[in-house]
């Protein structure tokens, strides 16, 4: 009787042990976000929420299925790339962790601006290329209060900030996509095993009455 | 233990596909009527046995129970691990549907052997029931992991380095299967016995 309370204790402390922390099983996966400085972070992490470290990640080009560039994640599962010329405007960017682990992230440039980091030293540009008539509309009100500054260059300074500010909020977005397995998941599993359980009971009664 | 779907090279797909057809075969054959409900509980602990996450070592691993499967189930452990495992993967996404058959074998074919090697051994009860208990907990996972690493190698990965880095990754989860195993199998032995009668 003792005995088997102790039993029971420990599998109740490795239950305990295990729903304390909020992790769940074996898989890698990756996310990546644009950091607003031309170059795409990544992050790759098994689904404990512990970084893959010395993955390699390869980013290849959709439209073509061309690769592009490798690396290795560093010691935070971290590896980032400066955004490549591409033909069309998505990448695959896989992770494999060497044990049999592997994943991908589809990354859309669509919303990535393809702008080089600007300087902090505003260049004046004589600009050729059309502005939208509200940018040339503000132009003047700009220009007269910060001087050397016209509407193109705001606008790409403006561009640039928001997406350095913005970098973590996609990173949170990029990695809560990620769905890790919930209540009704298990619920549903365990619901299958005995819809298949009474089903294999059926069949065996079926053959059971025929003989 | 789960290799991703895209991983694996297709002569090994196919090898691990036809190993799971045969022994899911046998296995649905020595199943008995009786045992049905028996063994659908099992498959149910060990569908969320992976969900239970060992905070240890270098990766993140989980446990897999595949040597409780193998010496309570004998050839039945295949049906079994097959069920969870797609289950698993339609779930929590852990695998995929077309290297299901891979990841079954490297499973189910290292519990059956534990089943041979240490079953006889299981049938008195004391020290060596422990014993093999544990013995078939440590050793299905090891040579579950020697499998990933063969597998891997077939495909592309050399041997060495990927059977290195998932036997290491597995050394912690293979010392707590091997206590959980002896745990369980001590405690149906003197709770439930016809669990350990579901193999003959």
């Amino acid at each position: 009787m003792k005995k088997t309370v102790f039993y029971l204790a420990f599998l109740f402390f490795v239950l305990l042990l295990s729903t304390s922390h909020p992790c769940f099983a074996h898989k890698v996966r990756i996310f990546a976000w644009e950091n607003g400085e031309g170059t795409i972070m990544t992050e790759s992490k098994f689904s404990g929420g512990r970084p893959a470290k010395n993955a390699t990640v390869s980013v290849i080009e959709t439209a073509t299925g061309k690769k592009l560039l490798a690396g290795k994640t560093d010691d935070q599962g971290m590896y980032q790339f400066a955004i490549p010329k591409i033909t069309g405007n998505a990448l695959e960017i896989v992770v494999n962790g060497g044990d049999g682990h592997k994943n991908s992230w589809h990354y859309t440039l669509d919303d990535a601006p393809a702008v080089p980091p600007a300087d902090n030293t505003v260049v004046q540009k004589n600009s050729q290329q059309q502005t939208s008539k509200q940018q040339t509309a503000q132009a003047p009100a700009v220009s007269s209060g910060v001087g050397s500054c016209n509407a193109e260059n705001l606008t790409r300074l403006i561009d640039a900030s928001l997406d350095r500010k913005l970098a973590p909020i996609k990173r949170v977005l990029a990695e809560s996509t990620d769905r890790s397995p919930t209540l009704q998941d298990i619920l549903g599993g365990i619901g299958y095993i005995l819809g298949l359980a009474g089903i294999a009971a059926y069949f065996q009664s079926r053959k059971h009455n025929q003989e | 233990m789960h290799i991703s779907e895209g991983v694996l090279s297709t002569p090994v797909l196919i090898t691990g596909g036809a190993i799971t057809v045969v022994g899911t075969t046998i296995g649905l054959k020595k199943l008995d009527y009786d045992k049905i409900m028996t063994v659908s509980l099992l498959t149910a602990t060990f569908f969320v046995a992976s969900l239970i996450h060992v905070p240890l070592g270098p990766g993140s691993v989980h446990l897999i129970l595949g040597g409780l499967m193998g010496i309570l189930l004998g050839w039945t452990c295949f049906p079994v691990i097959l069920v969870a495992l797609f289950l698993q993967a339609l779930f929590f996404q852990f695998g995929g549907i077309i290297v299901l058959g891979a990841n079954t074998t490297i499973m189910a074919l290292p519990a059956l052997l534990c089943f041979y090697i240490f079953r006889p051994w299981c049938a008195k009860a004391g020290k060596k029931r422990q014993l093999a208990a544990f013995g078939a907990g440590f050793f299905s996972i090891l040579l579950s992991a020697l499998l990933v690493g063969l597998a891997l190698a077939a495909s592309d990965s050399g041997f060495l380095q990927a059977a290195r880095l998932v036997v290491v990754a597995h050394i912690p989860v293979m010392i707590i299967e091997g206590f959980i195993t002896m745990f369980a199998v001590s405690f149906l032995a003197k709770v439930q016995p016809e669990f350990l009668e579901i193999g003959n």
